[in-house]
């Protein structure tokens, strides 16, 4: 809702008719009538008259602020009038800007939750509502009922996946060589040097791309994110936010959750191909194959349900690194000595958890495929 | 004072802590106006912060009642009480600012996530509401590159930046110097009388209580041994903690009672003697 404006042209001032409550629901509006008048060339002078105010807080308060400061600037005024005592008293309570500007600088990264639970059973239900929590969040986030915090999710991924790039490239491409070199001698003695396109392609796609991803991530990614959230549970950040009214599973669980999903998977595409150039670089270099052998007895290998298995496998990977860590984060008591035993419990559970799902994957797909 | 008849804050047979079996505080009865400065006053681990926590809702009780704005706070829906407790402000005995984001970013938290104000306004609010507890030209700083004081304060500023109704504070002044801590002490008794917020203060220092309190809260024993105006409570002899606190006497040497290690042992140079 806008106030009415009356155009004293001949003065070249608009007088603002301020009715109802200048408070945090009025402000937005009242704060764009304000910047349309100061952007008006005609007006150099506005004056607000407080006849008609109710309520005045301190968004209202901070719009005048900032309207003064940019009338200031365009060499116009601004003047109040019909001030009510109550309404002057605020005024004079807060300061008036100066001209020294809120540095633009915005810090770094955010985080963390609370809990309880000493228990294994009070464990094993904070973990379940933690999952359902963190599921229910992001159905929300994903139907569009609720938003993650601004610059949450880029930030989380960007630092999952920068930060993990380059190592994961050069583990992956040792790993697609060692893979070659190993099977190079053996399949030469039967003169099937060419089979090495298959076992490179197939062992990087369906295991060690998901798995040597999932393991990095545990360590880096995993083990930062239990030691922010532990860290923040012990300065009693997690209580601060839940004060605030900010639910902690959707401010710090689930844009991690999500940026995890997101980057995992196109992590591992990427460990794959660069495993698949490192056996690539020895079979031709070293085995006596042709460039266009290996790549073609390679695309014949792989089919597209090897890739689906291997990123399907990475998401749940993903699952599990961030549910552990921020569970195991969420959940930590103590001071900050907890934080470190915190951090370590994450990594280890999450590879162990890591390695147990991809032996179900193994198994299940075994079964499907020949039983 | 501004206050009114309408009770925002009521405890009835409340009793909190952390474990069932050994409550930090029973037989709770608080009744707390709107626009009262009420001020909770006991030695160190008498449950002061504990009796916070349940307040914000961070805690349930062990027992009995809390109404915090009409609403009782422990049946309200996540959602709901989250709605409630917008409207209230805590600031924590240890500040817990967001260490890994700036100062403005800590204050504006709220303002981010539950209005849509526009930026100038937010950095605006941000500004004025840090200059009010003292601070001005730091907002780009971490938390960890400010003295614990300024910190305190920012903390305070994060509390009071939504306008709460009540706000919640825990020992504001501590570790503040004097000429800060009543400048702070003015400042609270303004905004509790221009906004009409309502305030319930831990603290310690017997010139705040005097400038500040309507009302003293006094734990002691596990229990609410005392609740009355300054000048009420002063002269209450026949409240031993009560009286001790308002006239700064130190409680009895503990060698002087019967339990003393050294009564406890066969006094060997008397018995000779
Ligand atoms: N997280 C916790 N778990 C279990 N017991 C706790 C916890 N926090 C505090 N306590 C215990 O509860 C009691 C009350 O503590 P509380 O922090 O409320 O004291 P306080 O009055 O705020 O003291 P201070 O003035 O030192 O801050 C103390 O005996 C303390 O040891
Ligand atoms: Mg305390």
């Amino acid at each position: 809702m806008t106030a009415r404006v009356e155009h004293d042209r001949e003065n070249a001032t608009a007088i603002l008719h301020l009715e109802g409550h200048l408070d945090f629901a009025r402000t937005r509006a009242f704060h764009d009538q304000l910047e349309g008048l100061a952007r008006q060339d005609d007006v150099r002078r506005l004056v607000l008259d407080f006849e008609g105010v109710g309520r005045l807080d301190s968004a209202g308060i901070a719009a005048i602020s900032v309207a003064s400061t940019r009338f200031a600037e365009a060499g116009k005024r601004v003047d109040i009038r019909n001030l009510e005592a109550s309404h002057r008293a605020a005024l004079d309570l807060m300061s008036a800007a100066g001209h020294q500007r809120t540095p633009d600088r915005e810090a770094g990264a955010f985080e963390r939750l609370g809990a309880r639970a000493a228990n294994a059973w009070g464990q094993l239900t904070a973990l379940a509502e933690l999952v359902v929590d963190a599921v229910y969040t992001m159905g929300l986030i994903a139907i569009r009922r609720r938003r993650l915090p601004k610059g949450a999710l880029t930030e989380q991924a960007v630092r999952t996946g920068v930060d993990a790039l380059f190592i994961i490239a050069l583990l992956s491409f040792l790993l697609g060589l060692i893979l070659a070199f190993q099977s190079a001698f053996h399949l030469a003695q039967f003169g099937a040097n060419i089979y090495a396109a298959n076992l490179v392609g197939l062992a990087m796609t369906r295991e060690f791309g998901p798995m040597m991803t999932g393991i990095m991530l545990a360590g880096r990614s995993g083990s930062a994110i239990a030691a922010e959230l532990a860290t923040m549970t012990v300065q009693e950040e997690v209580d601060a936010l839940r004060t605030m009214g900010i639910d902690p599973s959707r401010f710090l669980v689930a844009p991690r959750i999500l940026a995890l999903t997101i980057v995992q998977p196109a992590l591992t595409l990427m460990s794959i191909f660069v495993g698949l150039l490192g056996g690539f670089l020895i079979s031709t270099g070293f085995m006596d194959i042709s460039a266009s052998a290996y790549i073609s007895q390679t695309l014949t290998a792989l089919g597209m349900n090897d890739f689906v298995f291997g990123l399907v496998k990475s998401v749940v990977f993903a699952w599990i690194i961030s549910v552990t860590a921020c569970f195991t984060g969420l959940q930590i008591r103590g001071g900050a000595s907890a934080v470190g035993e915190a951090t370590t419990r994450a990594v280890v559970a999450s590879i162990f958890l890591i390695i147990v799902a991809d032996s179900v994957f193994a198994t299940v797909s075994t079964l499907v495929s020949h039983g | 004072m501004a206050e009114s008849t309408e009770v925002v804050i009521e405890c009835r047979n409340l009793a909190v802590g952390y474990a069932p079996e050994e409550p930090v505080l029973e037989d709770v009865e608080i009744a707390i106006h709107r626009g009262e400065i009420a001020a909770l006053l006991g030695g160190s681990g008498s449950g002061k912060s504990t009796l916070l926590k349940t307040l914000v809702g961070l805690l349930p009780p062990l027992g009995g009642d809390v109404r915090v704005l009409g609403e009782r706070l422990y049946d309200l829906s996540d959602v709901g009480r989250a709605e409630l407790l917008r409207r209230t402000g805590m600031l924590f005995q240890y500040g817990a600012l967001f260490g890994s984001r700036s100062i403005l970013d800590n204050v504006s938290l709220p303002l981010r996530e539950h209005t849509s104000l526009p930026e100038p306004v937010i950095r605006e609010m941000v500004r004025q509401k840090l200059a009010l507890v003292g601070i001005e030209g730091l907002e780009s700083r971490l938390p960890a590159d400010v003295s614990g004081g300024q910190r305190k304060r920012v903390a305070l500023a994060r509390a009071a930046i939504m306008d709460p109704e009540i706000i919640f504070c825990d020992e504001p002044s501590a570790g503040l110097d004097p000429v800060v801590a009543a400048g702070l002490d003015r400042t609270l008794r303004r905004l509790q009388e221009l906004f009409g917020m309502t305030m319930v203060a831990v603290t310690h220092e017997l010139e705040s209580i005097k400038t500040l309190a309507d009302r003293v809260i006094m734990l002691a024993s596990g229990r609410v041994q005392a609740i009355g105006t300054v000048a009420e409570l002063s002269g209450r002899e026949d409240l031993p903690e009560v009286y001790r606190f308002f006239h700064r006497i130190p409680p009895e040497p503990a060698g002087v009672s019967n339990s003393s290690l050294l009564a406890s042992l066969g006094d060997g140079d008397q018995e000779g003697g």
